[in-house]
């Protein structure tokens, strides 16, 4: 080649790459000179530089009334891959569903998915325990030095398989009174109970904050106040002991389910409400398994029954308080009365002759009990119910309370013979603690207080104390302890299971036949009892319900042992002397 | 400054004297017959070397832009790479510290190629490239994978591919010469360049480095155009790199995933990748003056790899668009200045050579800086001089050091020929010796 050619080549080259320079300069200005570029791309940093991020307060914290942790947090973890890094998905498979437990086929599927600009992470699994993200980190390590480097895609390797910590929920008397707590699912929302009822309480208030990367700009993140923490009323060796008393009774009478509230009449404050069935709250995912379809979480609360018999004592109140009957009123049983076209017979068929009142609530009656409603009247029959709370909430602080139903004159489904069946509990539907709550205004002087599970709640360091509320004052305190002793006497009369050495207690059973679509045709029965004690101060009300007893249909048989053996263990933990002790303390100077 | 065409033809006629002699004993000399071609063009200089003990006549200018470079390069290197490496290796002054000892290995690298007679390299190119192949196969058995690929050796700290594109220029500025009369043969020309070039780029693209590869690639074609390939020939390199290239784009998936980010990122720039995006806002954070040195925020907030791939956009963000058009007008004058040794070069190997090294260095800065502009795909090549990384470092300053070997043999036979060229500046103008200024003493050698 000629050397004119060659200097011509090295010419042009040199001409050529001096394009370079000028080009890049060139754009360089034309970056600057765009107002619109830069504004977007300012809008673009800034989210990038800043991105915001929300601050999750730890959740409040749930308390016995001793102060014994019942709903508490914890750092768990979850574990994920992060799909960009991920080398071997066969190895991640193998190592989650052997430690952790995890489906094979399904970590396999998920750490196989092809990263994206949208999806760059696959959660494995969520509320994994340190002490297995231990076990998993070692495993790591272990992978991490003995298959280093090398490009060969076969080779085992647990690159993007990582764990975030964060908090999560714990129980730590897992099944106990997990009706009244509820749990938190894993977006962290109540569901049931407490959890849910007081969820934003306990959540406390998150804030998004936007977050520089730079660290020159670093600032210290705002700190936000921990959610309120509750102190309940619920005692949980109580709750502990009603539980074991409930259960033991499902188990032997045979029954579907089992129910029993305890309350202090004098304040609404309930002490336990033990129903079935219970999960363990830790493991909330298996509560499809716990509660199949339509069984509800709380029956105390949530499931309106017909209680029966035990609803003649607020029948019994309302003739009483309106001067209707007095205790010592006769009524002659003919073993059949009509009201309204409807015939109403008595449980065993048959007559009782002349019965007083406390006759009549004694062998309950429901011959005697119609005719008592119907000598109240229908309007004053249903102040009274109302004023009981009969048909609405109670307003317990938990969530998902049903309202029963009572029907009323006026409405167009009801009739004059509800009077007379309503009188003895059929034909009006009510949960346990509206039994419970109406029946405790007889307990306590014609006082019925608002149940309460929530007796205080903490926040920012400041507790503040729920007060204490009466819901209404059905009746005269006279008319309620004349019943409470009529009542009581009934009891001792009958010597009844439900009677406790030493203490002096007030109650009525309940059986109620349980309607189907074309009448009460079946056989099952809700058994029921409530009770409350000692008469002179009572300090407990009990309400007790078994669904569909298996072995004897009748409340006083099946349900009415379970309130002495609720009694006998109350007492223990309540510290509660017998009767004539308790007096003797009393009246010494 | 500089004296221009008149005295050139000069230079260059005494260099095609010298290759008259030359020519001789190549012609049947293959691949292995160069250090005959290396010993006789040698011998000149070298008996010249007795008259003047040492030279220290370079092309200033080229040495000042280096320095000026150097020191840029620190002070960016030291502020784009503290936040990395401390999160990194929890030493904020790791990186800068190694680019302090590489950049003293560089020095004395670059000195002592200073003053080795470039046509000594000629021995040494067997060796080297086979070296380098070797070290190109430890690499992938010995195998480091970082971010996907291996292309490192003892840890990061030597990276082969860096060498590589520097023996490449070197062996083919040797290879051409010696063969450049049959140079339009396709069998004793392209095909054997399409085998170095096929060996060292592929070993290097199955690390895999698809930049470095590319980058090789390129510059073998570039010399293949300077040492005087035939256009037709060129014209089917052309074509194949085209062909090669679509199908890279095509199937490759790093490169079609960079080639459509680049093509979405040309219609609206915050389209484009992450890289580009981060990169422009640098730039328009910079303005015109830039935010000062040391206090850009796109480097601590996720612009990829700050001290190497990203470097021009902190320098952007830092030193606005006077700093960065600065840099971009001194890889220009560097260019110039190494394209002004290429045409001084006494023989046509210190031509290629020159030319080659300075064509690869600006290659790769202009590279780097299109793609921080947003007006090239992105790729993995380094700004020389600024960019963290000592393998690179150290082959640059190879490079500039035979370039600067190549203008003081042209400043000595200019000399002896009573024809210096006044770019070039006598250092021993400050030793007291001689106080003549250039201008005066080139009358004074004249006489």
């Amino acid at each position: 080649m000629k050397a004119q050619e060659r200097s011509r080549r090295y010419s042009l080259l040199g001409t050529l790459f001096t394009v370079f320079p000028v080009i890049i300069i060139f754009q360089m200005v034309r970056i600057q000179a765009n107002p619109d570029l830069g504004q977007k791309l300012r809008d673009m940093g800034e989210t990038i530089t800043n991105p915001s991020m929300t601050i999750t307060p730890a959740r409040g914290q749930i308390y016995d009334q001793r102060g014994h942790l019942l709903a508490g947090n914890r750092t768990v973890y979850e574990v994920g891959v992060e799909l960009q890094d991920v080398k071997n998905p066969m190895t991640i498979a193998q190592t989650v569903s052997a430690l952790l437990g995890v489906n094979y086929d399904y970590a396999l599927a998920r750490a196989s998915l092809q990263a994206s600009s949208t999806s760059v992470y696959a959660l494995l699994i969520d509320n994994v325990p340190p002490e297995e993200i231990e076990k998993l980190k070692v495993v790591i390590e272990q992978m991490n030095s003995m298959y280093s480097g090398g490009k060969d895609e076969n080779k085992p390797s647990l690159r993007g398989l990582v764990y975030y910590p964060h908090l999560g929920r714990i129980y730590p008397e897992e099944t106990l009174a997990s009706n009244i707590l509820g749990f938190v699912n894993a977006e962290g929302e109540g569901y049931f109970g407490l959890e849910e009822r007081f969820d934003s309480l306990l959540a406390g208030r998150s804030k998004k904050v936007r977050v520089p990367l730079d660290p020159n700009r670093a600032q210290e993140l705002p700190s936000v106040p921990n959610g309120a923490n509750l102190v309940l009323t619920i005692d949980r060796e109580v709750q502990r002991a009603m539980e074991q008393v409930i259960d033991r009774a499902v188990a032997q009478t045979g029954s579907d389910s089992g129910t029993l509230v305890v309350l202090d009449p004098r304040t609404g404050e309930v002490m336990a409400l033990a129903t079935t069935p219970r999960m363990d709250l830790n493991q909330f995912w298996k509560f499809a398994q716990v509660f199949p379809k339509d069984t509800p979480f709380n029956r105390a609360i949530t499931q309106a029954y017909e209680p029966g018999s035990v609803f003649k004592v607020l029948t019994m109140a309302s003739a009483l308080d309106v001067g209707a009957v007095t205790p010592e009123t006769v009524f002659v049983d003919t073993g059949v009365i009509e009201v309204g076209g409807a015939v109403i017979t008595n449980w065993n068929q048959g007559a009782w002759g002349p019965q007083d009142m406390q006759g009549c609530m004694q062998h309950s009656l429901n011959v005697c009990l119609a005719w008592v409603a119907t000598q109240v009247g229908p309007e004053d029959f249903y102040r009274y119910l109302r004023n009981f709370g009969i048909g609405h909430v109670s307003g317990i602080d938990l969530a998902g309370e049903g309202s029963g139903r009572l029907k009323e004159p006026g409405d167009s489904d009801w009739y004059e013979a509800e009077l007379a069946t309503n009188a003895f509990g059929q034909g009006v539907a009510a949960t346990p603690i509206q039994m419970a709550v109406a029946i405790s205004a007889i307990a306590n002087q014609g006082v019925m207080m608002a149940p309460q599970v929530v007796q205080a709640v903490v926040s920012e360091g400041y507790q503040h104390q729920i007060d204490q509320r009466v819901l209404s004052m059905p009746l005269k305190a006279e008319t309620a302890n004349k019943l409470s002793r009529l009542l009581a006497r009934s009891l001792e009369l009958e010597s009844s299971d439900a009677l406790i050495t030493g203490y002096r207690v007030a109650g009525k059973t309940g059986t109620a036949e349980i309607p189907t679509p074309d009448g009460y045709t079946s056989n099952q029965t809700n058994a029921s009892f409530v009770g409350w004690g000692p008469l002179d101060d009572p300090r407990f009300l009990i309400y007790v319900w078994l669904e569909k007893p298996g072995i004897s249909p009748w409340g006083s048989v099946v349900a009415a042992p379970v309130f002495r053996e609720a009694v006998e263990e109350l007492v223990v933990l309540l510290n509660l002397p017998p009767d004539d002790i308790r007096r003797k303390l009393s009246s010494e100077p | 400054m500089f004296r221009s065409l008149g005295e050139r033809t000069d230079i260059k006629s005494g260099a095609r004297s010298r290759r008259k002699r030359t020519y001789q004993s190549v012609v049947d000399g293959l691949g292995v017959s160069f250090s005959q071609f290396e010993e006789r063009t040698a011998q000149k200089p070298r008996s010249a070397a007795k008259n003047h003990t040492i030279h220290f006549k370079f092309d200033i200018w080229m040495l000042l832009i280096v320095f000026i470079l150097i020191i840029f390069g620190l002070l960016m290197v030291y502020s784009a790479s503290y936040d990395y490496s401390f999160s990194w290796y929890d030493d904020p002054n790791m990186i800068f510290n190694r680019q302090l000892i590489w950049l003293a290995l560089g020095l004395v690298v670059m000195t002592a190629m200073m003053f080795i007679d470039y046509h000594v390299l000629g021995k040494l190119a067997v060796p080297v490239v086979t070296i380098t192949v070797v070290l190109l196969i430890a690499v992938l058995i010995v195998n480091e994978v970082v971010n996907g690929a291996s292309r490192t050796l003892y840890r990061g700290s030597v990276q082969p591919s860096e060498l590589a594109k520097l023996v490449t220029v070197v062996y083919l500025s040797i290879w051409f010469t010696a063969r450049r009369e049959q140079l339009s043969n396709v069998g004793f020309g392209l095909i054997p360049l399409g085998v170095i070039l096929g060996v060292l780029g592929g070993l290097i693209a199955i690390q895999p480095d698809l930049s470095a590869a590319v980058t090789i690639l390129a510059l073998g074609g570039l010399m293949f155009f300077l040492a005087g390939g035939e256009l037709k020939q060129i014209g089917l390199l052309i074509v194949l790199a085209l062909v090669i290239g679509w199908l890279v784009v095509q199937f490759h998936p790093t490169g079609s995933k960079r080639v459509a980010d680049y093509l979405d990122g040309l219609e609206d720039p915050t389209a484009g990748s992450y890289q580009v995006v981060r990169s422009l806002e640098a730039f328009n954070n910079g303005g015109w003056f830039g935010v000062g040195i040391g206090k850009a925020t796109t480097k601590v907030t996720g612009l990829p790899v700050p001290p190497t791939d990203s470097i021009f956009a902190v320098v952007g963000e830092e030193t606005g668009v006077i700093g960065s058009a600065f840099l971009v007008v001194l890889y220009g004058l560097l260019l110039w200045r190494g394209f002004i040794v290429a045409r001084h070069a006494p023989d046509e190997m210190g031509a290629l050579l020159a030319a080659g090294l300075i064509v690869w260095i600006s290659l790769e800065a202009f590279i780097n800086m299109s793609v921080s502009v947003n007006l090239l795909p992105v790729t993995g090549n380094p700004l020389p001089f600024i960019s963290a990384g000592g393998s690179n470092l150290v082959a640059t300053l190879t490079a500039v050091g035979i370039i600067l070997g190549i203008s003081r043999v042209s400043v000595r036979k200019n000399e002896e020929k009573g024809k210096p060229f006044d770019a070039v500046i006598d250092l021993r103008r400050w030793d007291r010796r001689r106080s003549q200024s250039g201008a005066r003493r080139s009358a004074g050698v004249g006489k």
